[in-house]
């Protein structure tokens, strides 16, 4: 259990330390780790907790952490996943509390931060794709329906994205009672 | 300390559908009516935040807690801010696995799955795009380039993505830095 836990621990603090942009950006990267390298976890496992995260507050990268840890490895599980979560974010926050100006001027850092902002870019991007073909060749036509109209809806509208996961869970909650009788 | 985790605490607690409420949250509470950060910081916060990894009300705990009690008000303001969501999520996962075996409830996560997918698969559009524009408009050509030839080289060769954003940012970095020196 200990390798467990350091193994977690490890695997959030590279994510978490690398991954700008926040919100969904690291989930394709936790599936593609916890999923695909580890085996920890199925696909659909971590987007259940993706929408578990979604809908509890706070933000989505700790509180899908906090369900991989406990899991995995119960609440020795939650602190280190969350710890890994947390760490990145607050030293360098608090580091740059202290130097802000000096930071936000550099043109070393701005270079520095273009460059890894395309890289991560990259690698999202792949890592999404790969989600979606997943749902294009593997769902029934109600999934790719599901997915495709939250896909339109959040990159053409601002409806808030708890209320489109809402909208779906709803319409599954609906859907399933024909689909039993 | 006890007031500044108990605030944080309660934007945690309440700052549901992501970065946006938070902040919304952290202006009328922090800024607003306890006036611990300049409307000007929060500005700046937003940037650093935009700037740096993380999620954006885990940065600006870790902020705010700093400028007012050093790093203990920074480890404070942080776990305060988290401990709502973790608990909760928690919960639900918790609540997840005694449904397991409802069939309604399988068949509404089948379709959730799906809504999830359509949403990160939005928030990856904005990344790139976020990326292609951040460094100014003369340069949107450079990183469209760049952005397609990492990605022929991430997809060919599938080396493991820690590595990679390391280097290809490290190298794209550089390239940038060198391009200015000689522009100028």
């Amino acid at each position: 259990m200990g390798k467990i836990c350091w193994k977690l621990f490890t695997s959030m603090l590279a994510l978490s330390g690398l991954t700008f942009g926040g919100g969904f950006v690291i989930i394709p990267l936790m599936q593609r780790r916890f999923a695909d390298e580890l085996g920890w976890l199925t696909q659909e496992e971590i987007l259940d907790m993706t929408a578990f995260a979604r809908a509890s507050p706070g933000a989505v990268t700790v509180n899908v952490a906090v369900q991989v840890g406990a899991r995995m490895a119960g609440a020795a599980g939650a602190l280190c996943g969350v710890l890994g979560t947390i760490l990145p974010p607050l030293a360098i926050l608090s580091a740059l509390s202290l130097c802000y100006e000096a930071f936000s001027a550099s043109p070393v850092i701005a270079a520095l931060l273009y460059g890894l902002r395309l890289a991560v870019a990259v690698v999202v991007a792949d890592a999404s794709a790969a989600m979606a073909m997943e749902i294009l060749r593997g769902g029934d036509r109600l999934r790719r329906a599901v997915m495709g109209a939250v896909l339109l809806l959040s990159l053409t509208t601002g409806i808030g994205t708890i209320w489109l996961l809402a909208g779906g869970a709803l319409l599954g909650w609906l859907l399933a009672g024909r689909n039993a009788s | 300390m006890t007031a500044m985790a108990l605030r944080f605490f309660y934007i945690g607690l309440f700052s549901i559908g992501g970065g946006l409420s938070a902040i919304s949250l952290i202006q009328a509470e922090i800024v607003d009516r306890l006036g611990w950060l300049t409307a000007e910081a929060l500005v700046d916060l937003m940037a650093i935040a935009e700037m740096t990894p993380g999620p954006i009300a885990v940065n600006a705990a870790s902020f705010v807690g700093m400028r007012l009690h050093g790093i203990p008000g920074a480890v404070t303001a942080t776990c305060a801010c988290i401990l709502p969501g973790c608990l909760i999520s928690f919960l639900i996962l918790r609540a997840n696995d005694q449904l397991r075996k409802n069939h309604r409830w399988q068949y509404t996560l089948k379709i959730l799955r799906a809504a999830v997918t359509g949403v990160i698969v939005n928030g990856g559009a904005v990344i790139v795009k976020n990326a292609l524009c951040s460094g100014g408009s003369g340069l949107v050509l450079l990183s469209a380039v760049l952005f397609c030839g990492g990605l022929a080289v991430y997809r060919r060769r599938k080396p493991s993505p820690m590595v990679f954003m390391l280097a290809m940012g490290t190298a794209c970095g550089i390239l940038r830095l060198v391009l200015s020196w000689c522009l100028a």
